[in-house]
């Protein structure tokens, strides 16, 4: 809807995120250099771990794809003006619940219908664990921030609890057992992780692109974001869209889990999510909400995953440098944005006011 | 002085080489229609925008006003139609807010109390330095704001749209703070677009049309006639022509003992009754904050009714959600245009959607229909004059008066059967008000019934064809046909009966 405003917008979030990235990694070249280990060189085996291999960039779309799913759930949550702090624990919902679907269905079961049920079941159960935030928010005020991250350690022990007892498999590891092989996606390239999961991915992320970009279901979302008291005004029942916008969240965590679940481990056992939750969000405030941009981001911070992996083997420096670089990145996109208005302002005001009339049309406007 | 001074926002231009000499001394009114330019000049002024052209020459030299710091720095101050004030905070901690620096860490109560104390006598304001702020009616948040100008040494006082939401007392005490404050050698540059007011108070007067300059003129010169002449550019009518009512349309509305509990800041409602007939306007005239947002916000299921009955067509709608008020056909006009009314980071074209995206004209099967709500949208900017810098841009780009004319736009042409309008031309210019008057009567002579909540009495006295006047919570009477009448209001405003309504009250 918004014609003109949008180039200058996107181009402007564009050069701020690339900014951003840019000098993250300028920083983050100070830590390497304290390691002894020279920058260049670091990246180098960086960015070849990732582009100079099949497996590094197969790597990095396969690590990405719960980042992108989690991420759009939260980009949803965001835009309503809610937190979801809990992908974590929405995600072990979906792989515990779609889990069970496989392991207890009776076998010989259509791997089609396991598939549906199983997808089910984890949008089920991720919508729950994120609605259960948004509904007390609604009825009690309490903060879905303290509530989603609560329940993380709920179902991180409810996992630990199953796969230690109730549904742990034969040979006292801690972890269910594994899926029939029928039932496994089908890898996208053979000899990969890269598997049918990542199509999910973009279809969701090209559903909630169309979400916000058509439906009225998306208007509302939208609106209680923007203004609570605007969408009161205008008939939208806000407290019921808190569960609602929750639910959507823990739904789309609760597939990451699912689609990780039936495509990379097979199986639930403890730390299948590695902080999915919180790197998603992460994603999600870098693509400014846009849930193309979510994807991209995805790819873009698992790419530094897997290459600062080859990175640890082949220089020794440890791959919490992504960690590093991750917070950086945030930490400048937050401040580049004001850094570069009051550089604005001081030219502009640099020059006197000598000259009259005919203007910079670019001029920007304060507050 | 303000020489040659251009605004460009985008491909337009808001001000447009734009020409203010105010002397010291005077009161000097800035006139001119919705989207003028007025606050754009204002806040340039006040360091808020950076012009794009022109200088502004003060005391015979010329400066560089990059920020409200600076403005203050140089005796400018302004106080805004949105106050500034911290509600929990105190009078006196409000004023010197941001000046308690100094070098100093400590601030002396004593010292700072009485200077307030001395300012509040000089210009006769009326300020309790210990009083906190969220207990002070509008007018007297008002008076602070004006006083923490003062006491950062303002010499040039600027005021945007100030009497908007003042009762006429606390506006006769504003209008002498104002003179007092100008005979003694200061200046004010004042925004209103009530012609009455720049008569009244103002020494000269500037008119913008358009961001460029048309006169600059004494007032004593002028008449509303010729002011509202120059603003719009042709002879304006400050009389509306309307047909009295038959009274014999089908009951619309009808709203039995009505109360809502009040919360410790908000009036509550103790028990109203009327009915509103097809086709008629039904005014409610009072003073601010006597209950009538609650009444708006009960019969639209915003605010929780504890007792009584509202019906819509005989059909209960008593409690029920928001969503169904709308659907079963009620509009509403609400009293905050920025925060209620409108979102302000949406469009023009989402906020015309706002609480009818799922009607026919916005949306199939739950699907935006982006080509017909442009074009829906295009026929309301046209019809309703709605002046913009980009077509595209958030509404928060928009004068205040073409933020009214958005939220007007949307409920009068959605054709409801009850249409609830609060100071629905609040910051409008004379010539819009004339159009929505007549587009209210439009909607009238259709057959909706409408509610109208207003705190001008010319306005009510136009429209109403029935009027009460609420009071704490209740309705201090009831006038109609040859009975409205300025005084007879004034005087049921001011907590006298008329002889009539005597018993009625007993019982109450
Ligand atoms: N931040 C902004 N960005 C783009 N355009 C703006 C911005 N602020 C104001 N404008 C435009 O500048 C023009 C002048 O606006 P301004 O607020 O000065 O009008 P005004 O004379 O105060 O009108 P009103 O009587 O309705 O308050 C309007 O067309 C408005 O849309
Ligand atoms: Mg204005």
């Amino acid at each position: 809807m918004r014609k003109h405003s949008k180039n200058g917008d996107v181009l402007d979030t564009a050069r701020t995120i690339l900014y951003s990235i840019l000098a993250a990694f300028l920083v983050s070249m100070v830590f390497i250099l304290a390691l002894g280990v020279n920058p260049l060189s670091a990246f180098a085996a960086m960015s070849a771990g990732v582009f100079g291999r099949a497996y590094g960039l197969a790597e990095t779309v396969a690590k990405a794809t719960p980042l992108i799913i989690i991420g759009l759930g939260i980009t949803i949550a965001s835009r309503g003006g809610l937190a979801n702090l809990g992908g974590d624990g929405q995600y072990y919902m979906g792989a515990l619940s779609s889990i069970c679907v496989g392991l207890f269905l009776p076998k010989g079961t259509s791997p089609m219908i396991v598939w549906v049920l199983a997808f089910m079941a984890a949008v089920l159960f991720g919508a729950f664990w994120g609605g259960l935030a948004g509904f007390l928010k609604a009825r009690f005020h309490t903060s879905e921030v303290i509530i989603t991250i609560m329940l993380n350690y709920v179902a991180l022990y409810l996992v630990g609890a199953l796969v230690n007892g109730a549904l742990q498999a034969p040979g006292g590891i801690p972890q269910t057992r594994a899926l029939d092989k029928a039932y496994q996606f089908v890898k996208l390239i053979p000899g990969t992780r890269v598997h049918a999961g990542i199509l999910i991915g973009l279809v969701l992320a090209l559903l909630v692109w169309l979400l916000f970009k058509k439906t009225t279901l998306g208007y509302r979302i939208q609106t209680v974001g923007e203004s609570p008291r605007a969408a009161q005004y205008g008939g939208i029942n806000v407290k019921r869209y808190e569960v609602i916008i929750m639910g959507l969240a823990g739904a789309a965590a609760g597939i990451a889990g699912m689609v990780d679940v039936y495509g990379v481990h097979f199986r639930v056992l403890e730390g299948i999510t590695n902080g999915f939750g919180f790197t998603a969000l992460l994603i999600a405030l870098l693509a400014r909400l846009n849930p193309l941009a979510v994807v991209l981001g995805s790819l873009f911070i698992s790419a530094l995953t897997v290459g600062a992996n080859a990175m640890q083997i082949q220089m020794n420096v440890p791959t919490s440098i992504v960690n590093v670089v991750q917070s950086l990145i945030i930490f400048f996109m937050l401040i580049l944005p004001g850094i570069r208005k009051r550089r604005l302002s001081r030219r502009k005001h640099g020059g006197g006011l000598a000259v009259a009339a005919p203007a910079d049309p670019q001029t920007t406007v304060v507050g | 002085m303000i020489r040659n001074i251009t605004k460009q926002f985008g491909d337009s231009k808001a001000n447009d080489n734009v020409h203010l000499t105010v002397r010291s001394g005077e009161v000097h009114a800035l006139l001119g229609e919705n989207g003028a330019g007025k606050s754009t000049l204002m806040n340039i002024l006040y360091g808020l925008y950076k012009p794009t052209g022109g200088q502004i020459v003060y005391r015979g030299e010329e400066v560089v006003i990059d920020s409200p710091m600076k403005a203050l720095s140089l005796g400018i101050g302004m106080v805004h139609q949105h106050f500034m004030l911290i509600p929990a905070f105190k009078t006196w901690e409000n004023i010197i807010l941001g000046t308690e620096g100094d070098g100093k860490l400590k601030v002396d109560v004593r010292i700072v109390r009485e200077r307030i104390l001395t300012i509040a006598r000089q210009y006769s304001l009326q300020i309790d330095p210990d009083a906190r702020i969220s207990t002070l009616s509008v007018g007297l948040q008002q008076q602070v704001e004006i006083a923490k100008a003062l006491y950062r040494g303002a010499e040039l006082l600027i005021l945007d749209e100030p009497t908007g939401v003042l009762t006429p007392p606390e506006k006769a005490k504003l209008f002498e703070t104002l003179r007092s404050y100008a005979n003694s050698g200061h200046s004010v540059i004042f925004i209103s677009h009530k012609l009455d007011e720049v008569m009244e108070i103002s020494d000269r007067v500037t008119v913008l049309r358009g961001g460029k300059n048309v006169a600059t003129e004494n007032t004593a010169d002028m008449d509303k006639q010729k002011l509202a002449r120059l603003m719009v550019g042709r002879n304006v009518d400050f009389g509306v022509q309307k047909d009295s009512f038959a009274g014999e349309t089908s009951q619309v509305l009808s709203v039995h003992n009505l109360v809502v509990p009040g919360n410790r800041l908000v009036s509550s409602l103790k028990g109203v009754s009327f009915t509103i007939r097809a086709g008629e306007i039904v005014g409610i005239a009072g003073v601010d904050g006597n209950g009538q947002a609650e009444l708006a916000e009960a019969l639209t299921g915003l605010r929780h009714v504890e007792q009584g009955e509202v019906l819509l067509g005989g059909q209960n709608i008593k409690n029920i959600s928001p969503r169904r008020v709308i659907d079963t056909g009620v509009a509403l006009i609400p009293e905050d245009r920025k925060s209620v009314g409108t979102v302000k980071n949406y469009t023009i074209d989402q906020n015309i959607i706002l609480r009818r995206e799922k009607a026919p004209s916005a949306s199939r099967h739950g699907m935006l229909a982006y080509k017909r709500i442009t074009r829906r949208t295009d026929e309301m900017i046209k019809e309703y004059d709605i002046r913009y810098t980009g077509r595209y841009l958030p509404v928060s780009a928009l004068s205040g008066g073409n933020l009214q004319k958005v939220i007007l736009a949307r409920e009068i042409s959605a054709n409801c059967r009850l249409l609830i309008a609060m100071h629905p031309t609040r910051g409008l210019d004379v010539g819009a008000i004339e159009f929505v008057h007549a587009k209210l009567l439009q909607a009238r002579e259709k057959g909706t019934a409408l509610l109208l909540i207003s705190s001008e009495l010319e306005e009510i006295l136009a429209l109403a064809d029935r009027v009460f006047v609420m009071c704490d919570g209740r309705f201090a009477g009831e006038l109609t046909q040859r009975n409205i009448t300025m005084e007879n209001i004034g005087m049921l405003m001011g907590g006298e009966t008329l002889a009539a309504q005597k018993e009625g009250e007993a019982d109450a």
